[in-house]
């Protein structure tokens, strides 16, 4: 990043430099890189679920109000989380990637965030159906 | 150099904004409404120490505080419309660096003004792998 860039208010660069960690991800010894975006039913619930696996650390991290992007890493992956408020609506939008040295690896990584909405899926709500 | 001597005020706002943004990949930043409040609690806190300073002439404020046991530093600037375009209101944000999540935290509960008991019981619930 750009000395210019890195002397402008944290609010307007943040994202960006997490975004740039994510972009930056060093990919295998052979250079091979898979990279995935998605958008999910209940991003917070695999975000929650990337969050409490003994597997993943975070690595960067950015919040300004309800925005956020995040970055979990388990060493051979990085899962971005991103939050954000779409300037022309208004409304907020959340999109995951995941970027891996291997398709097998991002496979797996998008294998366990489809769990994470399955699980709630399965959740009982109030009134004893599921909420899928 | 010719660059940092044309305008001072500027030179100190970039190097205050490099320091915050190179410091961790741990960031928070918020608009701040209780600007008094939050300067008063900053400034009063035993364990925080002031490291940089700007006050211009229009009085309006900016510094940067070091907080050592999490490691992060918090900026906070304050500024005065003094009646331009109608307005007498004192803009305020916050930017918080950190090189951990959990010294993020920390020093957002420090901005925020959680008691020692309620940041232990949060210290806990991290240190448990529920930080989220």
């Amino acid at each position: 990043m750009k000395k210019s860039q890195l002397e402008m208010k944290t609010k307007k660069i943040a994202r960006l430099r997490v975004w740039e960690k994510f972009n930056t991800f060093p990919g295998g010894k052979d250079h091979s890189r898979s990279c995935i975006f998605r958008r999910f039913d209940d991003p917070e619930a695999a975000r929650l679920f990337i969050a409490a696996s003994r597997w993943t650390k975070v690595v960067a991290w950015h919040q300004d109000k309800d925005e956020l992007v995040a970055l979990y890493s388990n060493g051979n992956t990085y899962i971005l989380f991103d939050r954000f408020r779409v300037e022309e609506s208004g409304d907020i939008d959340v999109v995951i990637g995941v970027a891996a040295k291997s398709t097998d690896q991002l496979q797996v990584v998008m294998a366990l965030l489809a769990e994470s909405q399955n699980q709630n899926a399965k959740q009982p709500t109030l009134f004893g159906e599921s909420n899928g | 150099m010719a660059k940092a001597a044309e305008n001072p005020i500027r030179f100190a706002l970039n190097a205050m904004n490099h320091l915050i943004n190179t410091h961790g990949e741990f960031t928070f930043s918020e608009e701040v409404k209780q600007s008094l409040t939050v300067r008063v609690r900053l400034q009063s806190h035993p364990e925080l120490k002031i490291v940089q300073s700007l006050s211009d002439l229009d009085k309006d404020q900016s510094n940067v505080w070091h907080h050592e046991s999490s490691d992060s530093y918090i900026l906070f600037r304050e500024n005065s419309c003094n009646g331009h375009n109608d307005c007498y209101l004192t803009h305020s944000d916050i930017a918080i660096s950190s090189t951990t999540h959990e010294g993020l935290v920390v020093a957002i509960a420090l901005y925020e003004g959680i008691d020692n008991e309620s940041l232990d019981h949060l210290m806990a619930q991290i240190s448990k792998g529920d930080n989220t």
